[in-house]
């Protein structure tokens, strides 16, 4: 039996087959959207999603509490969620996000500005309605919400699958050959070409694409896993508080600044607070503000540690190590959008997206010709230059 | 008909060792903190892109009449 007709190769040639046609249209599209979304910073820039302002990072700022303030009397039927500062991407701007009164979840949430350096409010948007948050509303949840993200986790399944699968298949061919081969001339089909580009191709981008798929079938159980840790760590974090007098969501007795103060403290060396949301929401309890902190480079810049501040006190109350689970999946965040490495990277990634997307189309176009082929023969007509 | 050939016993091994390269190139960039670091991550995430490159260039050399 050769290597070619043992039923391991027809296994991954049914697998690879019908595992990429399967995933091929909303692949398409994830391609598609994944281009935009590469480059979602500068869009979003170019845009003016963000305002900007012309203070330095280092200059004193106002209270954090002045802007909170300035909001709350702007927007009465609305609750403040969180707020954070960017000194990276947005400096001199204070992001304070809202939602309507007696909301927990961000669902609704719209995102205000304010000028770090004088407290003044300088433009709000709405995240969902942004040209980059439409994509990745698409891209990351296909309009379904958490449902949405699962059917995401399956089609990165599928081509995780017919990219492993591919591999199997490709082995026998490719044995006298070291990276990939290009048969042209004359005699010599477009048929021919495109099965060797294919393969070509795949082989040039394999591993790239197994790091977007496999970092984007666990970000699709981002939902599921901040939904487990909200169960476990920051279930008994409630448990506990809700033996505690809850706080004013809306005027905790420790201001802002106290809270960012207070979780500041907390940070190690290169580390600092980015954002602090405000109790009763659902991600912090009814007495607790939640302030989420990260690092300044490498892999710290990814990752996310927490510090607990109690809202009556403004003292820090518990700073939880996260599991490894989320830690995973805020790794793999970069790893899948490639917004780690600079423009070079950034281009790289919208190479490598161009070049998957064109092999996964033209496997299709593959499957479908090599059939088309096939009941012409059946017909008894031969299918020379039809391809 | 072109072909870059090398023959070899582990036929998957060069298409294995690129992929391996890449990511570690893409490893490398994400935990990197100096400019040295962030080019050969970005290097080796290239390898496979611009060996593929070299060879469809040896390919057409060989090919012109």
């Amino acid at each position: 039996m050769t290597a070619a007709t043992s039923r391991w190769f027809r296994a991954n040639l049914w697998l690879h087959r019908w595992a990429s046609l399967i995933a091929t249209i909303p692949f398409l599209i994830l391609c598609l959207t994944g281009t935009v979304l590469i480059f979602h910073e500068e869009i979003d820039h170019a845009l003016g999603v963000v305002p900007t302002t012309t203070q330095v990072t280092d200059q004193p700022h106002r209270p954090l509490a002045e802007a909170v303030a300035r909001v709350q009397a702007a927007y009465p039927d609305e609750r403040i969620m969180s707020i954070g500062v960017d000194p990276v991407e947005h400096p001199g701007v204070q992001l304070i996000v809202t939602a309507p009164k007696g909301a927990t979840g961000f669902d609704d949430a719209h995102l205000r500005f304010a000028d770090l350096a004088t407290g003044e409010l300088i433009g709000a948007t709405n995240p969902a309605k942004t040209l980059t948050g439409f994509l990745l509303e698409l891209h990351a949840q296909w309009f379904l919400g958490p449902v949405g993200e699962l059917i995401g986790a399956l089609i990165a399944l599928l081509v995780l699958i017919s990219l492993l699968s591919g591999v199997v298949v490709y082995a026998p061919y490719v044995r006298r050959i070291a990276f990939g081969v290009l048969r042209r001339g004359r005699g010599r089909g477009a048929r021919l070409l495109q099965l060797d580009l294919h393969n070509f191709i795949g082989a040039i981008v394999l591993g790239w694409a197994l790091v977007v798929t496999a970092t984007g079938f666990l970000l699709g159980f981002s939902t599921v896993a901040i939904g487990i840790w909200q169960m476990t760590e920051l279930g008994e974090l409630r448990a506990y508080a809700a033996r505690m007098a809850p706080v004013d969501a809306d005027n905790p007795p420790a201001n802002a600044d106290r809270a960012f103060a207070a979780a500041t403290s907390t940070a190690p060396p290169g580390w600092r607070v980015g954002s602090l949301l405000y109790p009763g929401t659902d991600f912090s309890t009814p007495r607790h503000y939640t302030a989420l902190l990260s690092g300044s480079s490498g892999v710290d810049a990814r990752m996310v540690r927490v510090a607990i501040i109690d809202a009556a006190t403004g003292e820090v109350a518990l700073t939880p190590e996260m599991p490894a689970y989320l830690k995973a999946i805020f790794l793999s965040q970069p790893l899948h959008f490639g917004d780690y490495g600079g423009l070079l990277l950034k281009l790289l990634w919208t190479l490598c997206t161009w070049l998957t997307l064109f092999i996964t189309a033209n496997g299709a176009w593959l499957w479908w010709s090599r059939r088309h082929r096939r009941t012409l023969r059946a017909d008894g007509i031969s299918p020379e230059g039809t391809t | 008909m072109s072909r870059h050939a090398t023959r070899t016993h582990r036929p998957l091994t060069p298409i294995l060792v690129m992929a391996l390269l890449c990511i570690s190139g893409l490893v490398l960039l994400l935990v990197q903190d100096d400019a040295a670091s962030a080019g050969l991550g970005l290097l080796l995430t290239a390898l496979p892109l611009l060996i593929g490159l070299w060879c469809v260039l040896r390919a057409n050399r060989k090919a012109r009449p």
